[in-house]
């Protein structure tokens, strides 16, 4: 009887203990747990960054802006997701709408065009055949402190026009010789000449003429080439082409009256005079000879578009100096290019680079030069351990070429590849990086100030940099995770571009995994 | 701990009376557990419930009840609205122990319980949100789905008062108790721009790993059959 009594207590003391047990979990599910949110709506990050063509410095001052024009520009927004396109300190972050859909069948492609205050406008053409990562650097001239292969005259006001827009005196400007080529180029402005507006307009008093002449013989020249020189551009007969130019040079020129007004039309047109350094190999490997033809293109600013002249340029070489020239007229304003040309292959050969090590933002520089040395493409592309597969794109057909690989466009290359058809065939070449850097991880965690439960993992293209270093790595960081070989121990700065706001911030580098909290601007969390 | 008990709960049973005697006393073998055999209708923390018994012994009863309950709640997460939804479901096969005889009320229960239940948190947002020139629809955001899951088998162990097998023809039985499920085990899912990390998953269940217990309180209405 006693056990009984003894259990039953037990018993009736155990299971009033764990009822008086439950009203003691207050917790819900879901106390100090944070909704995670990603930015898994961006599927293409096209990082644009705008350099100086001389030092390679980012454009920082004279409100720099880019713009988008070619035939999908309507698929290209900024990566805040807004139609305006903001550019800090010479950066910018492009995607896609979510309406496209990338693939090599049906490749986005677009012009992206960069201007600034103080530089010549230039562009690059873009090709997007997947969803993912791609990185564009516009190189602008800055017309007060030209690059190597390239000579100008600024502000030249030689020209006065009366009040009907007509030249009052015969002008002649002239470039400056540049001094690895010896070359040079001049326009000719004759009395009575009548300039206009786009909207036909006179223009009159003191014009101001800028001439910068490009040769074909210095890298920072070439890089400079609006659009690259892979492009679709406009034949003479009206067709579209996909085409490889192979330049001889190239102008800028414009002219503006004392309100700021562009010159854009000239009756009867200017004259041109352009030398052709005499190392100018043409399309077809043969070095340059009076008696050439070699076709004229203007480029299109607006559209970022090469239109062929209805007339070729004729190749001479002058009695006295023995240079070879050109002279052609121009009844418009523009760049003009005097460029043979062939036709390219969307998807040319298959390179395979298997890679081993860590390099700097994972990334190298891939540099086409003709077997003469002269410039054909760059590439930045961004590596994973082990093979990589890339196809090359828009790359001239029947030619060969030799492939660089450098760390970055400003370093010597450390390997190199001979590729005898650029359209065709599979290409293996094994590159080691030896440099002291560590694979780090890094997680960036956006938190909202007005919402603590919600964390932001943002996709974005990154830029990076040693503290003190004027140099920028890139790096594309997806849904808040970003990989990427840094030093060890070193302060590195970090930074992306949202809605036109720089984000910065400063690490110590000493362990090989992070996660980075960041308080995110109003455009981020104001709707939380 | 608390399965133990349970068990010894049971072995007690078992040992202090021996099965047999109890299905063999007072009366003969089947013949006695079908006339003493009763069906009831419940209402409990675990749900509604239909239930039969029958007497072991002068002092020992067995039952075998099944049990349902559907409910919800919904409460916010953050920008989500969260919609719970508790689906309850078990067999029960108890037996009960009166100390004092048959004709005491007073019982002490135990016994195991297994378990249908499911337990599901799903979230969506109710409105779009902008992030920047995005607009992020409800769709787009995704929804966030947490499973919460017990042990199959599980013990219990209660007391209460009044006779399963009524002496007459109807009888009011009432009753606490407890089951012990353990710590909740969680399944998270996530879809859309959501993310479901481990360590969501592993708070979720440390903030539920205090609920060890369901707590049962149960009242029920007995019709002797035979």
């Amino acid at each position: 009887m006693k056990t009984k009594k003894i259990l039953s207590f037990l018993m009736a003391a155990l299971v009033a203990g764990s009822l008086l047990l439950v009203p003691g979990c207050k917790k819900t599910p879901v106390d100090d747990v944070k909704l995670i949110i990603d930015f898994s709506m961006i599927k293409t990050q096209i990082g644009v960054t705008m350099v100086d063509a001389k030092t390679g410095h980012q454009i920082q001052t004279g409100n720099p802006e880019i713009k988008i024009e070619g035939q999908n520009k309507n698929l290209v927004m900024d990566i805040s997701g807004r139609d305006n396109i903001k550019v800090v300190n010479g950066l910018a972050s492009l995607t896609l709408r979510a309406n496209a859909n990338p693939s090599s069948a049906n490749p986005v492609k677009f012009i992206v065009i960069g201007t600034a205050d103080g530089y010549l406008s230039t562009s690059q053409s873009v090709t997007v055949n997947e969803h993912g990562g791609y990185s564009v650097v516009l190189r602008l001239v800055k017309l007060n402190d030209l690059p190597p292969g390239v000579s100008g005259v600024v502000d030249n006001t030689d020209i006065i026009t009366g009040g009907d827009g007509s030249v009052l005196n015969e002008a002649i400007i002239t470039a400056p010789v540049v001094v690895s080529t010896g070359t040079s180029a001049s326009l000719t402005i004759r009395k009575g000449t009548v300039i206009r507006d786009a909207n036909g307009n006179p223009l009159s008093g003191t014009i101001y003429t800028t001439l910068v002449y490009f040769t074909n013989q210095d890298d920072e020249a070439m890089q400079s080439f609006p659009g690259g020189f892979n492009n679709t551009v406009i034949l003479n007969d009206g067709s579209e082409a996909d085409v490889t130019f192979f330049t001889a040079g190239f102008l800028a020129i414009t002219m503006t009256d004392a309100s700021g007004n562009a010159a854009k039309t000239f009756d009867p047109p200017l004259e041109v005079y352009m030398e052709i350094p005499e190392q100018t190999i043409d399309h077809e490997g043969n070095p340059i000879t009076s008696g050439m033809e070699i076709p004229l293109w203007s480029y299109d600013e607006a559209t970022g578009v090469w239109q062929q002249e209805p007339e070729n340029a004729q190749v001479q070489q002058s009695s006295g100096r023995g240079v070879f020239y050109a002279e052609f007229e121009i009844d418009h304003l523009s760049w003009w290019n005097l460029d043979w040309f062939v036709n390219s292959c969307y998807i040319g050969a298959t390179i395979i680079i298997e890679k081993t090590g860590c390099a700097a933002d994972n990334s190298v520089y891939l540099e086409l030069r003709r077997e003469n040395g002269d410039y054909l493409a760059g590439y930045y592309l961004w590596l994973n351990d082990g093979p990589n597969p890339i196809n090359l794109m828009w790359v001239p057909q029947n030619t060969s070429a030799n492939l660089f690989i450098k760390p970055d466009y400003y370093s010597d290359p450390f390997a190199f590849l001979f590729i005898d058809d650029l359209c065709d065939g599979t290409y293996t070449i094994e590159i080691e990086f030896t440099d002291n850097l560590v694979p780090v991880y890094g997680l960036f965690v956006g938190l909202c100030p007005n919402n603590p439960d919600i964390e932001l993992r943002p996709s974005g293209y990154g830029w990076y940099s040693k503290a003190n270093s004027w140099w920028w790595n890139t790096a594309f960081v997806w849904n808040g995770e970003v990989s990427i070989c840094l030093e060890q121990n070193t302060w590195y700065t970090f930074g992306t571009v949202f809605d036109g706001v720089w984000y910065q911030y400063d690490f110590y580098i000493d362990q090989t995994q992070y996660i980075f909290e960041m308080e995110m601007g109003p455009d981020f969390c104001d709707d939380f | 701990m608390f399965f133990l008990v349970a068990l010894m709960f049971c072995s007690f049973m078992l040992w202090g009376q021996g099965i047999e005697d109890m299905v063999q006393q007072p009366g003969s073998g089947n013949d006695y557990l079908l006339k003493h055999l009763s069906v009831s209708v419940k209402a409990s923390t675990l749900g509604g419930g239909l239930e039969v018994a029958t007497t072991l012994s002068e002092q020992f009863n067995l039952r075998l009840a099944g049990n349902y309950l559907k409910t919800g709640q919904n409460f916010t997460f953050t920008i989500l609205d969260l919609d719970a939804s508790l689906r309850l479901g078990s067999l029960t096969l108890l037996a009960d122990w009166h100390p004092g005889g048959r004709d005491k009320l007073f019982h002490l229960t135990g016994g195991l319980l297994y378990s249908f239940n499911e337990i599901e948190l799903k979230g969506k947002s109710a409105k779009s949100y902008r992030v920047g020139g995005y607009t992020i629809t409800p769709d787009d955001l995704g929804d966030l789905t947490m499973k919460l899951f017990t042990r199959k088998i599980n013990p219990y162990l209660g007391l209460g008062f009044g006779q399963v097998v009524p002496t007459n023809r109807v009888s009011f039985k009432f009753e606490l108790g407890t089951v012990f499920h353990g710590e909740p085990k969680v399944d998270m899912d996530a879809s859309g721009m959501i993310v479901r990390t481990g360590e969501q998953g592993d708070l979720v269940a440390s903030n539920m790993s205090g609920y060890k217990f369901w707590p049962v309180m149960s009242m029920q209405l007995c019709f002797r059959i035979f």
